[in-house]
């Protein structure tokens, strides 16, 4: 394997000095001329017809500039995967969940812009509403898009497929377990509540800073629902306070934000309360999922089944393509010939879901890995045993079709459970002690569309510095940092002479967005080519300079001389001077481009989905200690083990610290996080009452990195750091319990009472 | 949120007058319970009294008169009193387990009590310690025992004219072991799901119980003794089979809702649970002394 | 009714026009043009917003602008000497305690303030001084090591 000299090893992020100064630039910092301040009214119902809006009063309070409602709108509804259901600022005269926006008002200042909601008089007909997916299903409930006659009962979409025979499957088994589990709401709680800022110059060109997390996705959203000309908007990320799938792509904010600036004839700022966003974000799905497993006497699992039944809230947003991810995903691990997946989504009176780190993983892991683990009990064997027989391995395709080149699985299993001490920890069972594993796929990169990579522009200045332009959005997980890493690697240069600029759809190319973990494979891929394609060049120009042979030129350290006779030279800056002021000459612009394999893109048999939709796949295992005190039912997190299958560790430090956020962030999932409703509305919209991990609440964290390297990646590298955490912890946490004390919680989050609950059921048999 | 009209007075009888005539006016000290109030719009008063530079900032403690704090003392500085530590570390124990230290640093022990949360962290430790409120209004003085100071959930005894000026605990007799326990799910920088005040005086070292006290919080609307697990105690050379029955005691005697912090059987459960816990330690302490 | 109050600043004097009813925190982002104090959620709940007060930290959403007259207010552009980082900045970089950076400010004035006044702690005394401080990125694993590195003189 190559030596690199910089890939590998830790490496601050690059806007480290800004941010620890202050100095760092987010969404609420930004101030532009005659700005104004907007404010959003939220509806206090879950299910109601407008009647009426009257805003005269409002717009008669000095200081406020416009207030608009669904008729400033082009009546566009918008969805973003292709089922256009939701309407802006409720402009159909329909509200669907408590919270839903149903004005806004821009004023000269913050305070005045509440006032004036106050001022805004709704009348609101209430309708019946519904929380539960099954009670939505029931004939005779409340319909929440009665204008669409294609959905029947609330459900909004449906999958399913089958690979092999299940049934025969089931046949062939010695033993069957079946359960059903369920994860809970979680909001991602990013630290900056959510910013918009719109801006319109006199040619109607729009301008957004917005804090999101795929600007390319922001501008096609902005454009196609206000009517605005593709070419006449601009999105611009400045510095993101963390984003974790809530920001991602257009959302009510940017529309919103966008009318009151269009009205007004102003620049206009939005910036969520935090309130709101614990009650808009779009959290992850509760999925309530089915699922049964069969295996032959020595674990050879014989089949699978799985139905899930997600909740998707009043509109559909990401959840075709989520829902269908359950089903994939969950099936990337194992080699599973024979495999049935049904998977439904239901409208309900609530904010819908969305995005949330793991993405359909979560909700697929805790119970697959909880079923295999009570599999194994009943087979009377150890479960990383069973995991062991069943595991898929490097050069297998998964049951889907996803072709698996490099698969670090089986090495994750092994190493966990012997760094951990599984095997002494199993024989000599302390009481109230537990010991559980767990393990998780999860796919780099979706190609959802043909083009599924990332383009690069690297610029070689005439100082020699060279400046990245990607579209690829940074919000703290150091995708920016790890490209520059890639550049310093292949031009040897020091970090501190790479700039990436942020993403703005004026200057940096389109990007997918984070969808699956592509980013830092993707970028990082582009980022590479890039950086050759410049060397390339650098040579070429050196030739010139040199009076030589591209051939006979060396380039090291920031120096291209003649090979023999090292006072022959040039330095970078010389030849990117030299570049732009030759005669004919032009800017050194290196273009690297990621895309592999669009022929087997295209080749997906999308009814079935089936097919090499995914480049490639990282896999990881946790195994969890824990300690219960049964006399409250706390859980104590002894040690987390940790193995990661990333492919190739490209920084260190930016790993390593993605990785123990992920698990901290997984900690709460499985813990005390969850939003409660109350007849659809947050019972907990801050931080009080929505408890996330604070610094004494993390416990030791051991992790080992493997490394499978992934051919297809520059470096070998594939996503990591994202997976284990936030995926594996819970169902590796909900293992250990049930070997420490007996009990099995099959619902999120696993709380202090329902421990003592089930104990004293168990104690009752 | 809502603007208002601002007063700062320098002495208690500045406050009281203004109190007095300003109607609804709110008292702010530390701004941590009233400054999210104001925010969400929970209250939109017309006035608001800052009484953060009064001099009632100060910790006095002596064998005989036992100990006087003022209202404006900061958790913060009740939590690292080198003097409380040695006589009461039981309020050290609370305090330093309240929200967080930036917020103990501007949160005051008279708002903690006005504020009058069912989990306000000072009230048990107080109570278990026979604490009285020092109250000044435009008719002069009163003195308030704590256990009376809250009428209600968020609610207490002082009338819109009046101000909490000090609080006031005897010394705590010989062979006392006063304990606090408080139990939330991340440890303690939230409201709690339950916590637990015990003082446990013994006649001698390892003598009879002469008299107990077991404070509640986050149990009831306001702070409440348990007086049935405190009868139990009293009177008896304390045993394991006294703990439990007490603790049990302590737990019928809850009265907690069903929250945002759990089911309230497991609110009651976890009563026993800490009662019997804090009963124990306090034991230990008392049997030291 | 706006009134003029001063307000003392990292060691500078400003001069500004304030309702009764805004936070320091909203002044010094709003009026003073600091925006390196953050605002998460405006309740003193997640620690974001966190300065220095005479030394002590305190969450600025829930102190107001008008009540903090006449005392020095330390805010995260104050922490370091003109171009020379304070060794928490300097230690935050290096061991890489940060990634959004979005709670970063509010936690280096926390951990300044407690190390002022606790120069020897602990790992769990460090653990307890920023437990209100929230992030939400790193699992705080690194800002620990960079406070102890710093405790240590590293």
């Amino acid at each position: 394997m190559k030596q690199f000299s910089i890939i590998g090893t830790l490496v601050p992020m690059l806007d480290a000095k800004n941010k620890v100064t202050g100095k760092a630039i987010y969404g609420a910092d930004i101030t532009l001329p005659n700005i104004l301040y907007g404010k959003v009214l939220r509806s206090p119902y879950p299910h109601a017809r407008i009647l009426n809006i009257d805003t005269s009063r409002a717009e008669q309070l000095l200081g406020v500039k416009a207030v608009v409602t669904g008729a400033d709108t082009p009546r566009i509804r918008w969805g973003a995967k292709g089922i256009d259901d939701e309407p802006i600022l409720c402009f159909d005269g329909k509200v669907r969940y408590a919270g839903e926006e149903v004005a806004a008002v821009a004023a000269i200042d913050e305070d005045l812009a509440e006032e004036a909601l106050d001022l805004i008089k709704v009348d609101y007909e209430e309708l019946t509403a519904v929380f539960d997916p099954e009670e939505a299903m029931q004939p005779g409930a409340p319909q929440i898009h009665e204008e669409m006659p294609e959905v029947k009962n609330n459900v909004g979409f449906e999958v399913s497929f089958e690979r092999g025979n299940v049934e025969e499957g089931f046949r062939e088994a010695d033993v069957i377990v079946k359960d059903k589990f369920m994860n809970t709401w979680v909001n991602q709680a990013y630290m900056e509540p959510s910013p918009c800022i719109a801006s319109f110059d006199t040619s109607g060109k729009l301008t957004l800073y917005a804090s999101t997390m795929w600007n390319s996705q922001v501008r096609e959203a902005v454009s196609s629902a206000l009517q605005i000309p593709l070419g006449k908007v601009r999105v611009i990320q400045p510095v993101i306070g963390g984003a974790f799938g809530g920001k991602m792509g257009g959302l009510p904010i940017h529309f919103i934000t966008t009318l009151l600036a269009r009205k007004a004839g102003r620049p206009v700022k939005v910036i969520q309360t935090r309130e709101e966003d614990f009650i808009t974000a779009r959290h992850r799905c509760c999925v309530s999922l089915e699922v049964r497993m069969g295996a032959k006497k020595d674990g050879t699992i014989t089949a699978e089944y799985r139905k899930a039944i997600g909740d998707q809230g009043a509109y559909m947003y990401l959840g075709p393509d989520f829902i269908i991810t359950v089903g994939l995903r969950g099936d990337l691990l194992y080699r599973f010939k024979n495999t049935r997946y049904e998977g439904k989504l239901v409208y309900t009176n609530k904010c819908p879901p969305g995005a949330f780190r793991g993405f359909g993983n979560t909700q697929a892991c805790f119970p697959r890995e909880s079923l295999l683990d009570m599999l194994a009990e009943k087979l009377g064997m150890d479960t990383t045993e069973l995991k062991l027989r069943n595991c898929a391995r490097p050069g297998d395709v998964s049951p889907h079709g996803w072709p698996l080149n490099s698969c670090g699985l089986a090495e994750c299993i092994e190493k966990t459970v012997e760094s951990s001490g599984w095997k002494e920890k199993k024989a000599k069972k302390q009481p109230k002690r537990g010991i559980g594993i767990a393990s998780t796929g999860h796919e780099t990169d979706m190609r959802v569309l043909a083009f599924g990579g990332s383009v690069s522009i690297l610029k070689l200045l005439e100082d020699g510095k060279v400046q990245l332009l990607s579209g690829e959005a940074e919000y703290g997980q150091g995708g920016q940092t790890s490209s520059a890493m890639a550049i310093a690697e292949e031009l040897e240069i020091p970090m501190e002479d790479i700039e990436v600029v942020y993403p703005d759809t004026d200057i940096t190319p389109y990007a997918l967005g984070p969808l699956g973990s592509r980013v830092l494979s993707s970028q990082v891929t582009a980022s590479r080519l890039a950086a050759l394609e410049v060397k390339k060049q650098a040579l070429g120009v050196a030739s010139e300079m040199l009076k030589a042979k591209v051939e006979d030129l060396e380039m090291r350290r920031g120096k291209i001389y003649i090979r023999g006779t090292p006072e022959r030279v040039v330095t970078l800056s010389d030849v990117g001077y030299y570049a732009i002021q030759r005669p004919g000459g032009s800017i050194i612009i290196g273009k690297g481009v990621d895309e592999r394999n669009t022929e087997r893109t295209l080749a997906i048999d999308h009814p079935t989905h089936y097919g090499p939709n995914v480049s490639a796949s990282y896999f990881d295992t946790v195994v969890a200690e824990v300690e219960v005190d049964t006399e409250t039912g706390e859980i104590r997190v002894l040690k987390l083990t940790v193995a990661d299958d990333c492919g190739k560790v490209i920084n260190l430090m930016g790993i390593e610290g993605q990785l123990q956020g992920a698990t901290t962030q997984g900690l709460g999932a499985t813990f005390t996080e969850q939003t409660i409703l109350e007849e659809g509305r947050v019972l907990n919209p801050n931080f009080r009452n929505y408890l996330v991990p604070t610094s004494i609440n993390v416990p030791p964290i051991d992790i080992i990195w493997v490394e499978s390297n992934e051919l297809g990646f520059a470096y070998g590298c594939k996503g990591g750091g994202e997976s284990p955490g936030i995926n594996s912890v819970i169902p590796a946490i909900a293992n250990a319990i049930y070997d420490a004390v007996g009990v099995r919680i099959k619902t999120l989050p696993i709380t202090p009472d329902k421990i003592l609950k089930a104990l004293a059921e168990r104690e009752g048999k | 949120m809502r603007d208002f009209q601002y007063f700062e007075p320098v002495s208690i009888s500045e406050a009281v007058f203004l109190l007095a005539n300003k109607e609804k006016a709110k008292v702010i000290a530390g701004g941590t319970d009233l400054i999210p109030q104001l925010q969400s719009k929970a209250i939109r008063p017309e006035y608001v009294v800052n009484i953060g530079r009064i001099p009632l900032c100060y910790i006095k403690s002596d064998d005989t008169e036992g100990v006087k704090i003022g209202a404006l003392t900061t958790i913060r500085a009740v939590e690292k009193s080198v003097e409380l530590q040695e006589r009461y570390g039981i309020l050290c124990e609370a305090a330093c387990q309240m929200a967080s230290i930036s917020v103990r640093n501007i949160a005051t022990i008279g708002g903690n009590l006005c504020n009058a949360s069912p989990g306000a962290d000072m009230a048990p430790p107080l109570i278990g310690l026979s604490a009285t409120a020092r109250i000044v209004g435009p008719g002069g003085e009163r003195i308030v025992p704590l256990e009376h100071f809250f009428s209600g959930s968020n609610t207490t005894v002082l009338k819109a004219d009046e101000l909490l000026v000090e609080i006031q605990a005897p010394p705590l007799a010989p062979h006392s072991g006063a304990v606090f326990l408080k139990f939330g799910k991340l440890g303690a920088v939230e409201v709690a799901i339950v916590s637990v005040a015990v003082v446990i005086t013994l006649e001698s070292t390892a003598g009879v119980c002469r008299e107990a006290k077991v404070v509640l919080g986050s149990a009831a609307p306001t702070p409440m003794r348990a007086l049935r697990a405190e009868k139990i105690l009293e009177g008896k050379r304390i045993d394991d089979k006294v703990i439990e029955e007490a603790a049990q005691a302590a737990s019928m005697e809850a009265r907690p809702r069903t929250g945002l912090r759990g089911p309230a059987q497991y609110k009651r459960d976890m009563v026993k649970v800490f009662t019997r816990r804090a009963v124990r330690a306090a034991l230990e302490l008392a049997k030291r002394r | 009714m706006k009134q003029e109050i001063e307000l003392i600043v990292n060691g500078d004097i400003y001069q500004v026009m304030v309702k009764p009813s805004e936070t320091l925190l909203e002044v010094l982002r709003n009026k003073i043009g600091l925006t390196g104090t953050k605002r998460g959620c405006d309740v003193g709940d997640c620690g974001a917003c966190t300065v220095l007060i005479d030394g002590k930290s305190v969450p600025s959403c829930l102190v107001l602008a008008i009540a903090a007259r006449g005392k020095e207010i330390t805010t995260i552009e104050g922490v370091a000497d003109g171009e020379n980082l304070h060794p928490l900045q300097k230690a935050f970089m290096k061991y890489g305690a940060m990634q959004c950076g979005f709670c970063t400010p509010g936690m280096i004035l926390a951990a300044k303030a407690f190390l002022d006044e606790n120069p020897n702690p602990t790992e769990q005394e460090i653990k307890e001084a920023i437990s209100g401080n929230l992030c939400r990125c790193t699992g705080y694993t690194k800002i620990i090591e960079a406070i102890k590195a710093v405790a240590e003189g590293k």
